[in-house]
């Protein structure tokens, strides 16, 4: 039987060899955790895809259908809490030594650049969402009325997303009645 | 309460992030309006060390703040919370994910809030660049249109997005780029 500490261990590893989540960690899982016999390729698939449905972190969620799969809840949790424990330990020790660092003149400068670089890595990620998010006119004005709510009124981001997933459950019932041809 | 506060803020990103860590920027903006616990010229930093070291980005970036707010039991809560509600909701609904992700509602849901993501980190993107490529505060101050673009800040942020759509390389081989460049260029 695999063990709470197994399944900990395993995801520290994923969560240690993991640049950025999401897609980067599926060939860590697939060595990590496939080759162990826990799951097969198909199964990460599926929870992939489902993780991305469902709030919170690809990474995370995935983690926790993997660990749930193996031991029930308490293997989720172990899962859980194995994938983020490399995170904390190497932000915690960044975050301790930045205030000294930003001191430095050389450090200052170089954060001037990282600033737009961090500028232009948003920017392309926006211009690829764009892509597989915006499909039709629907897409366009939830989009449209999303930013213009968000910038100009500072309505709560929330209640946005709130009322994002009402309209597109609204357009749906709407296709279904035989009306809403785009 | 420090730690109640952090905690409760970073449950309701957990609950209302959907897919990664960019989906999380436009709540991680909006709490530098309403607290004073780091701002937005750190958020980029965080937002640039979460991208270059391992793990996800999003739980990278909830760990430095709550340690930069809080110290480190500050950290553990605001990763700790985070991390909840998506877990939880895993856990419910494993049993019987399959019927899930065919449920026509879920479905729909979602075709509707892929381009409010999608437009929320477009807020993100116009805050980031109103504070790092613009000078957006003194233009309103005294309406100069030449003072308002940062030329310098404009010529890396071009020549990393070039690179950027040209070579699909890991985010922090450009960070680190643009750290040298900063060092040449910064005025």
């Amino acid at each position: 039987m695999t063990t709470l500490r197994d399944i900990f261990f395993t995801f520290v590893k994923v969560g240690a060899f993991t640049f950025g989540g999401g897609y980067a960690m599926l060939p860590i899982i697939q060595k990590e955790v496939v080759a162990r016999g826990w799951i097969t390729d198909r199964e990460v698939a599926d929870y992939y895809a489902l993780s991305q449905c469902l709030p919170g972190m690809i990474a995370v969620n995935t983690a926790a259908f993997i660990g749930h799969k193996v031991r029930g809840k308490a293997g989720g949790v172990a899962a859980c809490l194995g994938v983020v424990t490399p995170s904390f330990l190497i932000i915690t020790i960044i975050a301790a030594f930045i205030n000294n660092a930003l001191e430095f003149v050389p450090v200052q400068r170089a954060l001037f650049g990282i600033s737009a670089v961090v500028c232009a890595l948003i920017a392309h990620a926006v211009i690829r969402l764009w892509k597989t998010a915006v499909k039709d006119v629907f897409g366009l004005c939830v989009y449209a009325l999303t930013l213009i709510l968000a910038l100009f009124f500072n309505l709560p981001i929330a209640g946005l997303l709130v009322g994002a997933l009402s309209l597109g459950i609204a357009a749906d019932l709407y296709r279904g009645k035989g009306g809403g041809a785009r | 309460m420090i730690y109640l506060l952090l905690a409760f803020e970073f449950f309701k990103i957990g609950l209302f992030v959907f897919g990664g860590a960019l989906a999380a920027l436009p709540f991680l903006y909006r709490l530098t309006q309403l607290y004073d616990w780091f701002t937005p010229a750190e958020l980029t930093y965080m937002i640039a060390i979460g991208q270059s070291v391992p793990g996800p980005i999003a739980v990278n970036i909830a760990t430095f703040i709550g340690f930069h707010t809080a110290g480190p039991l500050g950290g553990v809560i605001a990763t700790t919370a985070f991390i909840i509600p998506g877990m939880v909701i895993v856990l419910i609904t494993a049993r019987f994910m399959n019927q899930f992700a065919e449920n026509r509602w879920l479905k729909a849901g979602l075709c509707g809030i892929r381009p409010a993501v999608a437009a929320l980190i477009t807020l993100a993107l116009i805050l980031m660049v109103r504070m790092t490529l613009l000078d957006w505060d003194g233009f309103l101050a005294d309406n100069d249109w030449i003072a308002l673009v940062n030329g310098r800040a404009v010529i890396i942020f071009a020549a990393a997005l070039a690179a950027i759509i040209k070579w699909d390389k890991h985010p922090i081989v450009y960070i680190l780029a643009g750290g040298l460049a900063g060092i040449l260029l910064a005025p």
